[in-house]
């Protein structure tokens, strides 16, 4: 009995310590959040490109799957949620890539890296955190407003499953994060890493599944993004949302998100632990 | 065991070369050549708690290397370093919970958002309690004059307004340890010596130790027991810089007016002591050098004063500017 009163007292205790680590990470995320809100006049640009680009895919993809035909499970009712979906995502995952490995190298070079390791935080979890807070502008200023409008206009498909849905892709962009995490890293190395951060954001443009459902790509270069994390940033989500996997195979899907969140995040730990003793730092 | 130790401690720069113009930046490419650099060569000091020690030195001498190091966002090459019992560099996070950092030259505050906010998080970071919290910004408020800043974000700040928030940031949770790398550089006089001040009560009623580094030499005479100089990334001087004025810059200087006209060979003759050197300004007036320890400046005036009529005299005491630099000149 006392036993379990201490142990409980031990987990609320840590649970409490916790919740007071993340209330400062949330805040990181705040900050980038309100600080985000400046620049929504360039909504209307992102809106145009937007539905230039899925209008584009949606007539061809109307001329391909006539007549009731299906291509690798994709209907074109299926192909038509995939794009406009796909569409409203690329462009920020592109911007997500960016809020983290970009903004690692900008920290470096103008010395704010220190300021964040003069402080008892964790910078990965600062550098995450920072990124969210981007993500949840752009969902609600950008993907929800997008995809409500194309949901009237032209119709989208319900989700399956939409807790599992959300959940993976939630993971998903922590896949992401860890990736982009590892691929910010690179600054460290290299004294100018734009070129692997634009080779990098076009990998993930093409193996994440943003472009076309990764089915439709050749049997051998699916078989070996089975053994990568990409799928599971957007194209694993949509086979969720789309129904094509179900219940049970969905939560796979979660589960091997969650190990490769877990896998990329400590090689992302270890990786930054190891630099960091090797830089210099800049400046005065 | 001090609270801050330093063995033996070097730090080696790598730099790669690079040579001019097109045809320099395509063999750069083919080929690097690196340059080393000793930041910091083989120096030790312990500081104990308590202490207040100023870190002084030529630019580019090493002193932001060491406190680079010192804080832990820096690894030595070679040496070994200790700070509370805590190896800065291998543990971080834990080393910064106990640190309180100035780098006058950049800024420790996150740029976009408002100084209060910054304020708030770094509040939530080191667990200072609401209390404690508003007592701090209110004693800050009263030495840095920060209030009407606080709504303002820190990338629309002045230098010097942005280095009295950077002070109070780094304070706010009652460090024990504090360094300062140039914290008043910037600043007003008036903050400037409130600053001192601050420095000083805090280091007599929180015993708070403080490694100062500063191109201002009246900072360290007033807030130092004991100065470290390093040149060229070696200690040359580990002590009283007061004392060392007083041994060190025995030099004295009379400079005395006449109304008559100056013959240095009958003021020579009248005063009648070998060591005194003359130096003539004008027809008029001239400049006497002696050893304090040796002569009294009393006995060259009450001469002056017998012999001839003199219009205006002035007794130079040597500057800490001019003791430092004799120290850096002796180490050539
Ligand atoms: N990141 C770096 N890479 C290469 N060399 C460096 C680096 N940082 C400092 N140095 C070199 O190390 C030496 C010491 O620099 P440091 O910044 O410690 O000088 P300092 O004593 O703080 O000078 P100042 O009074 O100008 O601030 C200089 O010769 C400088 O060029
Ligand atoms: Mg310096």
């Amino acid at each position: 009995m006392r036993v379990s009163i201490l142990i409980s007292l031990f987990v609320m205790e840590n649970l409490r310590k916790s919740w007071r680590h993340l209330r400062i990470y949330i805040r990181f995320s705040k900050i980038r959040f309100v600080d985000k809100l400046s620049y929504r006049a360039h909504f209307f640009l992102v809106l145009t490109e937007y539905l230039l680009i899925v209008i584009v895919s949606y007539f061809l993809w109307k001329a391909i799957l006539t007549d009731g035909r299906v291509i690798r499970g994709y209907s074109l009712k299926d192909m038509v949620t995939y794009v406009a979906i796909a569409g409203v995502f690329r462009f920020f995952i592109n911007e997500f890539s960016g809020a983290i490995s970009r903004e690692m190298g900008g920290q470096y070079r103008t010395g704010e890296l220190i300021m964040n390791l003069l402080k008892p935080v964790s910078y990965q979890l600062y550098i995450y955190f920072h990124a969210f807070g981007g993500i949840l502008f752009h969902s609600v200023f950008r993907i929800v407003p997008v995809l409500t409008l194309w949901a009237l206009l032209v119709g989208l498909t319900a989700p399956d499953h939409l807790a599992i849905f959300l959940t993976s892709l939630v993971l998903g962009a922590l896949v992401h994060a860890g990736i982009a995490f590892l691929v910010g890293l690179t600054i460290f190395y290299v004294e100018d890493n734009s070129g692997i951060l634009h080779a990098t954001s076009a990998i993930i443009e093409l193996l994440s599944g943003t472009l076309i459902p990764l089915v439709m790509y050749p049997a051998w270069l699916v078989s070996t993004m089975n053994y990568l994390p990409f799928r599971f940033i957007f194209y694993q989500p949509m086979e969720i949302y789309l129904g094509h996997l179900g219940k049970e195979a969905g939560i796979a899907v979660l589960c091997a998100q969650t190990v490769w969140v877990f896998a990329l995040s400590t090689a992302g730990y270890f990786l930054f632990k190891n630099s960091i003793q090797k830089i210099t730092i800049q400046g005065g | 065991m001090a609270l801050i130790e330093v063995e033996t401690l070097t730090k080696t720069f790598k730099i790669s070369k690079r040579r001019e113009g097109l045809s320099g930046a395509l063999m750069n490419l083919v080929k690097r050549e690196y340059q080393f650099v000793q930041a910091v060569d083989n120096i030790s000091f312990h500081v104990e708690q308590g202490e207040t020690l100023g870190y002084i030195g030529p630019n580019g001498a090493g002193k932001s290397t060491t406190i680079k190091i010192l804080t832990g966002i820096l690894t030595p090459t070679e040496g070994r370093v200790e700070v509370n019992g805590l190896v800065p560099h291998k543990q971080r996070r834990q080393h910064v919970k106990n640190i309180g950092v100035v780098f006058g030259q950049r800024s420790q505050l996150w740029w976009d958002i408002a100084v209060i906010e910054a304020f708030t998080l770094l509040r939530d970071i080191y667990e200072v309690s609401k209390n404690d919290f508003q007592k701090q910004l209110k004693k800050f408020d009263e030495v840095l004059e920060i209030g009407p800043l606080l709504h303002i974000p820190v990338r629309k700040l002045s230098l010097g307004q942005r280095v009295r928030c950077d002070i109070a940031a780094s304070l706010l949770h009652n460090p024990p340890v504090v360094f300062l790398d140039e914290p008043t550089i910037g600043l007003d006089v008036a903050v400037k010596s409130n600053i001192r001040e601050f420095i000083k009560e805090m280091n007599a009623s929180l015993g708070t130790t403080i490694i100062l580094t500063t191109h201002d030499l009246s900072d360290i005479e007033y807030l130092c027991q004991r100065t470290l100089i390093i040149d060229q990334g070696k200690i040359i001087f580990d002590g009283d810089l007061e004392k060392a004025k007083n041994e060190l810059a025995r030099k004295r200087k009379i400079q005395i007016d006449l109304y008559e006209h100056i013959d240095i060979d009958v003021i020579r003759e009248k005063l009648n002591i070998a060591q005194l050197e003359f130096t003539k300004r004008n027809d008029y007036s001239l400049t006497i050098s002696f050893d304090k320890n040796e002569i009294s400046a009393i006995n060259i005036i009450q001469t002056i004063l017998d012999h001839f009529h003199p219009r205006d005299m002035k007794i130079e005491e040597p500057t800490i500017e001019a003791v430092v630099k004799e120290i850096y000149s002796e180490d050539i």
